[in-house]
């Protein structure tokens, strides 16, 4: 299994991709963190609202302003985990490079022809992807952080209570991620088509969560399905401090059930699968 | 006796209601190179790929080396160097990367073999060059390559001569008979291209609709192909009987209404035709005949075999 993933490794690390990727991925961080640190409202004025509205509404007359927040170093990590969610469809590339190449090349046939059981194949891609993810995340959270405090200051000293408050939000995070991640690799080992992969990976983040938006529209209490799907659990676990323990736990079992369900189906699928 | 490197028995693979595979038994004795040979869907890539578990039977037991228990037949596949239908390679990496690939995936140690190995399937000027810019003949040798990088013990070809010019498809014959004298290698090869099969085969299994029909070695098979004399005459049953009382043959067998084929006295066929011409049978035509594999192979799958 260690060959598989030291083999993964030199190939993924030989090619170009791998090192876009972390490129784009981190101009996402830093225009993250630089985000944060400028707000601007909108003039009132400017905007093609009836004027008994706007006097009504109190906004009429108000002056365009610009605020600036300046948030320092310890605030980003709290401020990366409320859109830690966008980072989802970046980790669609690392599945391919971990394995839709594979299956896109063909090259899999290869690999248990010589000898390595198909458990072992699909422990090593999970290793690698999980992997991946922790490095992209830790990426996510840190560069940001150093950016920012290399011009504002880091702020309060870094104590144990403040490293405490962000690995439990980091690794509610990173459960979830890998979670995700996961369902990839089982539509991965069940359907063996990229495109397909692409498909289901895109149609998992976005579909439940919108889906949910609507069917409450009509019925209210629908809402209460969002408790269950990943996305939502993703946002939400950036305000995981202020929750109760009860959401909490709820939280991480959700997020262990989908890891859980997501590795049985793919040692299943993947054990009696036709490989071409 | 040679040691068993590979023992089927009942191997039996359905494919929606279809039977690929049908209860096929086969034995490969260490040395040997076994051709399979069938026509298009007969089997031969469906048992390759059970063989080297890309495929799961439904019935049936694989035995390699002496492993059946599937924990050490995982570890008996790691003797195995296979290239099964068309090679398949990272198109993006070059030849000596993507074999670099697969020496660290294999565990193999020595980091020259990967040189080594190029230059015995004749790519060592293109190592650096990308996959995906590879003729179809260089995707070939490429997937030889990879069969032989862990110096395995059996190597399984699927249609290995595919899309390689006259030049390479001698290197390719010439590298499997050395591979195989010089190293004891054992082999399966599986081919449409019966006069390239018959070069280096020592041993071959005829396979159709998904059952072995035919299991023979050489020796067996130049008896079934074995040289003949075919005269054309004016009486086929009187000529029958000549050779039976005048020549004490009975190794002949009556073709047409005008053809004989007589399997003796092939070294003196003048004393055949003398003795027909004395009896009063005229003998208008004979020919030297000897069937190839490919005729024997027609004869079996398409009709009775004989």
């Amino acid at each position: 299994m260690i060959n598989i993933i030291r083999a993964d490794f030199y190939r993924i690390f030989n090619g170009k991709g791998i090192y876009i990727t972390v490129i784009l991925f981190l101009l996402l961080c830093y225009a993250t963190s630089i985000g944060e640190q400028v707000y601007i409202g909108v003039a009132v004025e400017d905007l093609d609202v009836e004027e008994d509205s706007l006097s009504r509404a109190g906004t009429l007359n108000q002056e365009e302003e610009v605020e600036t927040k300046n948030k320092l170093g310890r605030d980003i990590p709290f401020v990366v985990s409320r859109t830690h969610d966008n980072s989802l469809y970046f980790y669609l590339a690392l599945l391919f490079f971990v394995i839709g190449a594979d299956f896109s090349a063909g090259t899999v046939k290869n690999t248990l022809a010589s000898g390595v059981s198909r458990l072992k194949y699909y422990l090593a891609k999970g290793i690698e992807l999980f992997t991946l993810v922790l490095v992209f995340m830790l990426l996510e959270y840190i560069v940001p952080t150093l950016f920012t405090t290399s011009l504002y200051g880091f702020g309060e000293p870094f104590d144990g209570q403040y490293f405490t408050d962000v690995m439990t939000i980091f690794g509610v995070q990173l459960l979830y991620s890998i979670a995700v991640v996961s369902c990839g690799l089982f539509f991965a080992l069940w359907t063996k088509k990229t495109a397909v992969i692409n498909s289901l990976y895109l149609s998992l983040c976005l579909i439940p969560i919108i889906a949910i938006m609507i069917l409450s529209a009509y019925d209210v209490n629908l809402l209460e399905l969002s408790k269950y799907e990943m996305i939502t659990n993703i946002r939400m676990s950036a305000n995981l401090l202020e929750l109760p323990s009860e959401d909490v736990l709820r939280m991480i079992l959700v997020g262990v059930t989908y890891l859980a369900m997501s590795i049985v189906g793919s040692v299943l699928v993947f054990r009696r699968t036709e490989i071409k | 006796m040679n040691e068993i490197v590979l023992k089927i028995t009942g191997l039996t693979k359905k494919y929606k209601g279809v039977v690929a595979v049908d209860n096929l038994d086969m034995t490969l004795y260490s040395g040997d190179i076994y051709g399979l040979i069938g026509k298009n869907g007969a089997g031969k890539t469906t048992l390759i790929r059970l063989i080297t578990s890309l495929s799961k039977a439904d019935k049936g037991d694989i035995m390699l080396f002496d492993e059946e228990k599937k924990s050490k037949l995982d570890q008996a596949r790691r003797r195995i160097g296979a290239v099964v239908e068309m090679p398949a390679f990272y198109p993006n990496l070059s030849a000596m990367r993507n074999l670099e690939y697969y020496r660290r995936l294999k565990g193999i140690p020595d980091k020259k073999v990967v040189n080594k190995t190029l230059k015995m399937v004749g790519l060592e000027k293109v190592g650096n060059k990308k996959f995906k810019n590879f003729s179809l003949g260089m995707k070939q040798r490429l997937g030889l390559g990879l069969a032989l990088l862990n110096n395995p013990d059996f190597i399984i070809l699927d249609e290995p001569i595919n899309g390689l010019d006259p030049v390479g498809i001698i290197e390719i014959r010439e590298t499997i008979k050395s591979l195989n004298q010089e190293y004891g290698i054992t082999m399966l090869i599986s081919s449409h291209i019966l006069t390239e099969l018959s070069m280096v085969a020592t041993r071959y299994g005829i396979i159709n609709d998904g059952m072995l029909i035919k299991e023979l070695d050489t020796n067996e098979l130049d008896e079934k192909c074995k040289k003949s004399l075919v005269l054309t005459v004016d009486n086929v049953a009187s000529a029958a009987g000549i050779i039976e009382t005048e020549l004490q043959s009975f190794n002949y067998k009556i073709i047409s209404m005008q053809e004989i084929q007589v399997y003796d006295y092939l070294d003196n066929p003048s004393e055949v035709i003398y003795k027909l011409s004395q009896s009063g049978v005229r003998v208008s035509k004979f020919t030297e005949m000897g069937d190839s594999l490919e005729d024997y192979y027609i004869s079996l799958v398409g009709g009775a075999v004989s």
